[in-house]
């Protein structure tokens, strides 16, 4: 049964407050978060979902977020709903030989409230990742770049066996090259040293730039 | 259960680019090619090494002058400046091979203000232009400059009076200047001039290749001391301490308001919040276009086939 986690002043409908229209939203796994419209603003999916749907008291169901994860990206949008509002940037459009490349700038450093936020979220627990996930789902840029930065750093300085370790990656794709079931034993565990024909690439190389 | 740590493994290209794209180093991200066979075929793409170049650039690039509309010279298209340059003299509009340039008459400059930008108060910062001049005087010449006394001395890009191509970097309230040369600079011919500067080193390239480096980490490698009185054995001592001046305006064709006046044309200048690596500037002045049209891709893939395999073992997992 759907739970509201979050309680606005009124009780029916999509309520309209001092902020304006609140919104409720549904987790996957059924609870209820009511958010006003500088959070709704931050996030293209909700934001077209309910420019699509007037859909009165009915929560906007978030198929692909549970609510561990949604209930902190609410606090993450309502502590960032006053921030300056950048230039819109048309992602869609990255491709596009022909687009300027002059888009707002992004700050490289992750301010200190964002750092404190992202920390909760771990990679043994998986919760790092699922926060990127959603971020990316529900069209938070702000978070999903925050998100990306904080795995960029970890891997920032390590080599690839450390990071291999660090997120469990195995060097070949389930069933394939060193994972193959018919993988000669005693070759499992070395890169190869001659390029495979099914490679997308030339082989991993060390420190080639500065050879 | 989904929450695992090896999700990363399973993450959609889109993401792990953007992630990418967050490791500025090539050498780097590199390195980071060589986790898996996904990631390597992810990092080693041509599209992926040209998206992640317009990135960085979108990220590091502070000002940018292609000087394309007579009616705005002082144009920047990265917007950071927000074009509230101002004319020194009648700086003229000029075409080059690159289309078009900015003409200097000795007595001309573009003045643009960057006291009040925090992206441009920085010490760590990378220039890149085209230079041509048409006579050579025993003098400084500075394509551009930023070099207010007492305590905004920032760039002195151009050349010698020794008609060496040079940059110059003042460090300290006394006045410490650190001079970087490179080769000879001629008359009527174009060169491409990129200085990188840090607290610790700056390095000049020239014509793609690297002419000079310059170690500005130990206090006796300077050129000149303009306030001798100021320093002091303490602050020798502690030389790393001392900072590199910042910028108060950014003058394109002088070294400040009406000093060094350059003669001659100026194109593509970029200014960036961090630097440029070997292979782009090498990118840059080969392909010979603007740096937003640049394709680096080439250069890392082409690097990239050129060295031996790895010998590094891989860990037991799955």
């Amino acid at each position: 049964m759907a739970t509201t986690a979050e309680a606005s002043n009124t009780t029916t409908g999509n309520t309209e407050t001092a902020t304006g229209k609140m919104i409720k939203i549904q987790s996957n796994d059924g609870q209820i978060f009511e958010v006003d419209q500088g959070v709704v603003e931050q996030s293209s999916t909700i934001k077209t979902l309910s420019d699509l749907m007037d859909v009165g008291d009915v929560p906007i169901p978030l198929p692909n977020v549970k609510a561990s994860i949604l209930g902190p990206i609410v606090d993450f949008c309502n502590h960032h709903k006053n921030d300056q509002k950048p230039e819109p940037i048309d992602e869609d459009d990255d491709d596009d030989p022909n687009k300027d490349i002059y888009e707002p700038k992004r700050s490289d450093d992750i301010c200190e409230w964002d750092l404190n936020f992202i920390k909760q979220f771990t990679v043994p627990e998986g919760t790092l990742f699922d926060i990127i996930m959603a971020a990316n789902y529900l069209g938070i840029k702000t978070l999903l770049a925050v998100g990306c930065k904080t795995i960029a750093n970890m891997v920032r300085g390590k080599s690839s066996t450390e990071v291999r370790e660090m997120f469990n990656i195995s060097y070949d794709p389930p069933g394939e090259g060193i994972n193959a079931p018919n993988a000669i034993e005693g070759q499992a565990g070395t890169v190869p040293t001659t390029q495979d024909a099914n490679a997308t690439g030339p082989s991993p190389q060390p420190d080639p730039m500065n050879q | 259960m989904a929450n695992s740590n090896d999700q990363l493994a399973t993450f959609p290209p889109e993401l792990l680019i953007r992630i990418f794209c967050h490791i500025d180093s090539i050498k780097e991200l590199l390195r980071v090619s060589c986790t898996c066979r996904q990631w390597r075929s992810l990092i080693l793409d041509r599209w992926f090494q040209q998206y992640r170049f317009r990135e960085f650039a979108r990220r590091h690039l502070i000002g940018h002058w292609k000087f394309e509309d007579t009616n705005k010279l002082g144009h920047d298209s990265s917007g950071i400046t927000k074009d509230r340059y101002t004319f020194t003299g009648q700086p003229r509009q000029n075409t080059c091979f690159l289309g078009s340039c900015a003409s200097f008459d000795d007595r001309s400059s573009i003045d643009i203000p960057v006291y009040d930008l925090p992206l441009y108060q920085t010490d760590h910062f990378c220039v890149a232009v085209w230079l041509s001049t048409s006579r050579m005087a025993f003098d400084h010449r500075t394509a551009v400059g930023a070099w207010k006394p007492d305590n905004n001395h920032w760039l002195h890009l151009g050349h010698s009076n020794y008609f060496k191509t040079e940059n110059q970097v003042i460090i300290s309230p006394a006045l410490v200047q650190y001079e970087c040369a490179g080769g000879t600079f001629g008359t009527n011919q174009w060169f491409h001039l990129v200085v990188l500067v840090s607290r610790l080193k700056q390095s000049l390239y020239v014509n793609g290749k690297l002419a000079n480096t310059v170690d500005m980490s130990q206090y006796q490698n300077h050129s000149t001391v303009f306030k001798k009185h100021l320093i002091t054995k303490e602050m020798i001592t502690n030389w790393k301490e001392e900072k590199i001046q910042r910028p108060h305006t950014l003058h394109i064709g002088a070294k400040s308001f009406g000093l060094n006046f350059w003669l001659g044309d100026i194109a593509d200048l970029s200014v960036w919040n961090c630097h440029l690596e070997p292979h782009e500037i090498e990118a840059i002045y080969e392909q010979k276009v603007t740096v937003d049209k640049v394709n680096v891709s080439d250069y890392v893939l082409n690097k990239m086939s050129r060295v031996s395999p790895p010998t590094e073992k891989l860990p037991s997992v799955n």
